[in-house]
């Protein structure tokens, strides 16, 4: 059967085809490149210590206005990876953008500019309070026809531990707020300069989900499945958040286990400490070896997603103890 | 004098003085000596660290490499004692980071508050509160008299996590001058490339596409109440003393069927010069510029007013669109700064401060078109806020100005009329070489002994000028703008 499929395939193809969103022109007109290049200060972590200073206000809309189709069955679950037709060697670098109620994190600013620079695809998990205090930034990777962005909860939820309200909170108040900022960019001077084509090419939608920690429910696979958000994991851990990662480790994590359609997690909120590091030990060597890059849509679109029932890291079973250490999810545990 | 109207008197709008948020006031405040102290700490100003916290030894504070105050939050206070929570990390030259996390009391002493070396408690609770509060853990019985003035900030070193503020005082005015906005604000939330100009940003173009209001609904609705007459629109000031001051204001507007732009080249030479200005916007314009909307917010230099939502002439709208107008452009200017207060530039206790010098809505109200009716104004006048009016004209919109021209036009005219004069301009994109022309002005207004200040600060320094009706040199003579915008 495997054998027949091989021989029936199509040719391998030397440019795979990619649907691309985002609007090159509204980049260029809404920010300067010294804008999208921003600065070293990014990056800066900040913990509130002060519970008086935790962000826990709502966004100020709370639930979509654009309307979600439920997910079709196959891709109900939770996504590892994609199989995909034989000759198409692409995978999904994806980068979390979390931010819980008691910190507010960085953007890395390094590693979107070395994705830039060598046109590497990328799709970004964002949290929705993570996106209303990055406003510009958030803004900038939603208009990149390079990018796609994606909902990682509201304030890192742990979507096994919360109640069924709280969680539809974590995911409902992120696809509002993304709706805000794009219709804050739509409404803008230099998009409505533009033909109409250009904002039109910007997802109305986050288009994917992303379990903070990594953690879930079938409650929580049916809510995402009726607000049309493919939950998706990975296949391949870089460890990245850990400070003794280094970009070697990252780097050969990623070498040793890309294969077509795998799924990379790593950050780019500023605690993927050598994460930046790390891309030019990977990118340039998995080019060589036939590899290109997509977004997490592109790989759906053009493959057979592998789901499993249950989330984990890397086996079963291996973040259990996230309940009893964060319980909710959103504060970082005491002591901080 | 030319544009004093034959009949109707000037009258003297002695409670639009009293309607502006005050002077900034000399009001002591302990939390902010805290962050004094642990900012001098952190910049090795140790002379004034050790003014600030009597009995502390200035070895200790230069054995410092830097402080980082994560939360400081006043828990009681009395007319000369106030207890904070404090968390704050100290960094030692030589050493591990260390954490402080309890209460701090402080002192009064005349205007100045201090951190007495011993008021440090790591236990904390209300067991140290009341005790320092009522006394019975002083070391001494007139801890004023071991007081020594505080000297002047030393130049600070920038770190990468604070952003140099620059300096945000314009020359001050002898009476005092009105400032909002916060220059460590704009300083922390964008860079120079943020501020600097985009290509095509100024120009003024046709939209495609309507712009609906995104928020429909003012968070604070001031306009629900009745004003007593009489009503006014302010057209000049008779500054105290004959201080020679001018305002300079510019109109941000959008039309429908317009995309306006901003003129950054404008904005910048005020910044550049550090001449206060005041600009007065339509609620439509901020919406489609809502991170210059934002900036200018910030910015201790301007004051924002506002012009309504789409400059629709305010004399012949259908019942309640006046007030639909004002309401639209309120709830836009809210939400822009309430996105502002939830980014990640003012997360920290410090951020969070600043914010509160931002106004939460806009401060002065204008006619579009300078146009008005008795109708109109009597809505306007229900948010109870200077409705501003201008006195001589830029005419940076007129065909026929050039450069020479407009220059000379305003300079005669401040010379024949004498101080108090509002100017308006466009910062829109709508004006011609009004850049140009504020770069020269600013040039001879100091020349000339004069100073450029905001609206509130002109308000502030003299007797208001205002009449029950809206004009541009004499009654009557702006009606024609009834006929070209009466939809």
């Amino acid at each position: 059967m495997l054998f027949a499929a091989m021989i029936t395939a199509a040719p391998a193809l030397a440019s795979p085809p990619h649907t691309s969103v985002g609007s090159q022109a509204i980049l260029e007109h809404c920010w300067s490149s010294a804008q999208l290049r921003g600065t070293a200060r990014d990056q800066i972590l900040l913990e509130l210590e002060d519970a008086a200073l935790f962000n826990r206000a709502p966004p100020a809309r709370t639930r979509p206005l654009v309307p979600a189709q439920p997910l079709p069955a196959e891709l109900r679950g939770s996504i590892r990876s994609v199989a995909l037709p034989p000759g198409d060697k692409r995978i999904a670098l994806t980068f979390d953008l979390c931010e819980m109620a008691s910190d507010v994190t960085g953007y890395d600013a390094e590693l979107v500019n070395y994705l830039r620079r060598h046109r590497v695809r990328a799709t970004f998990y964002a949290g929705g309070k993570w996106m209303r205090s990055h406003p510009e930034k958030t803004k900038q990777l939603m208009a990149d026809p390079l990018f796609e962005l994606g909902n990682h909860a509201w304030t890192h939820g742990n979507l096994r531990y919360l109640a069924t309200d709280e969680a539809a909170e974590q995911i409902l108040w992120t696809q509002a707020q993304y709706e805000l900022l794009r219709e804050e960019l739509a409404a803008s001077a230099c998009v409505r300069r533009l033909p109409a084509a250009e904002l039109t090419a910007i997802p109305h939608r986050l288009l994917s989900f992303r379990f903070p920690f990594g953690t879930c429910n079938d409650s929580a696979l049916r809510q995402l499945a009726q607000a049309g958000l493919p939950a998706v994991q990975w296949d391949i851990v870089t460890g990245d958040p850990t400070r003794r990662t280094s970009a070697k480790d990252i780097a050969r994590r990623i070498l040793n286990n890309a294969r077509p359609g795998s799924i990379v997690i790593a950050h780019a909120n500023g605690r993927g400490w050598s994460t930046a590091e790390s891309l030019d030990l990977f990118v340039p060597r998995l080019r060589q070896a036939g590899y290109a890059f997509a977004t997490v849509s592109e790989l759906i679109t053009a493959g057979r997603p592998h789901i499993v029932n249950q989330c984990f890291w890397s086996r079963p079973g291996d973040n259990d103890y996230v309940d009893g250490r964060y319980g909710k999810g959103t504060e970082k545990p005491w002591p901080r | 004098m030319a544009h004093c109207p034959p009949r109707i008197g000037p009258v003297a709008l002695a409670s639009a003085v009293l309607l502006l948020p005050p002077p900034v006031a000399g009001v002591p405040e302990p939390r902010a000596a805290l962050l004094d102290y642990y900012a001098a700490v952190d910049s090795g100003d140790c002379a004034r660290a050790a003014a600030l916290r009597p009995g502390y030894a200035q070895s200790a504070c230069a054995a410092i490499a830097g402080t980082r105050v994560l939360a400081a939050t006043i828990i009681a206070r009395e007319a000369g004692r106030a207890v904070l929570s404090l968390s704050v990390t100290v960094d030692k030259r030589d050493g591990p980071t260390q954490r402080f996390n309890g209460q701090v009391g402080m002192r009064r002493c005349g205007d100045q508050w201090y951190v007495p070396s011993w008021a440090f408690s790591n236990a904390g609770g209300s067991d140290f509160t009341e005790r320092f509060l009522n006394g019975s853990l002083d070391h001494s019985t007139d801890f004023c008299a071991s007081t020594v003035p505080v000297p002047a900030a030393a130049d600070v070193v920038a770190s990468p996590e604070a952003p140099p503020v620059p300096d945000p005082a314009p020359a001050a005015v002898a009476h005092g001058t009105v400032t909002v906005g916060s220059p460590y604000l704009l300083a922390r939330c964008w860079t120079d490339a943020d501020l600097a100009a985009l290509p095509h940003e100024a120009e003024l173009t046709t939209a495609t596409a309507p712009l609906p209001p995104l928020r429909r609904q003012p968070a604070v609705d001031r306009w629900s109440g009745t004003a007593q007459p009489p009503f006014m629109n302010l057209r000049f000031v008779r500054p105290a003393g004959g201080a020679r001051l001018v305002a300079l204001t510019f109109n941000l507007i959008e039309r429908p069927g317009e995309v306006a732009g901003y003129d950054t080249d404008l904005v910048q030479a005020l910044r550049s010069a550090r001449a206060p200005a005041t600009l007065f916007a339509s609620g439509r314009w901020m919406q489609s510029h809502p991170e210059r909307t934002r900036q200018l917010m910030a910015d201790p230099l301007f004051e924002l007013g506002s012009l309504g939502w789409d400059h629709r002439n305010m004399i012949f709208p259908e019942p309640n669109e006046a007030l639909r107008q004002w309401r639209l452009a309120d709830a836009v200017y809210h939400q822009l700064r309430w996105d502002l207060s939830h980014r990640r530039c003012t997360a920290d206790a410090r951020g969070r401060e600043e914010m509160a010098h931002i106004p939460a809505l806009p401060t002065l109200l204008r006619f579009p078109y300078g146009r008005c009716d008795r109708s109109a104004l009597a809505v306007a006048a229900t948010a109870g806020l200077p409705i501003v009016q201008w006195s001589l004209v830029l005419d940076d919109i007129a065909h026929g100005s050039s450069i020479e021209s407009m220059r000379t036009r305003v300079r005669d005219d401040l010379a024949r009329r004498g101080p108090g004069l509002i100017v308006v301009g466009h910062a829109d994109g709508r004006g011609r070489h009004t850049a140009a022309v504020v770069r020269l002005l600013l040039a001879d207004l100091s020349a000339d002994g004069y100073q450029p200040v905001t609206v509130s600060t002109l308000l502030s320094a003299g007797e208001p000028v205002a009449y029950p009706a809206c004009f541009e040199h004499r009654p009557g003579d702006n009606l024609d703008y009834d006929d070209r915008f009466s939809d």
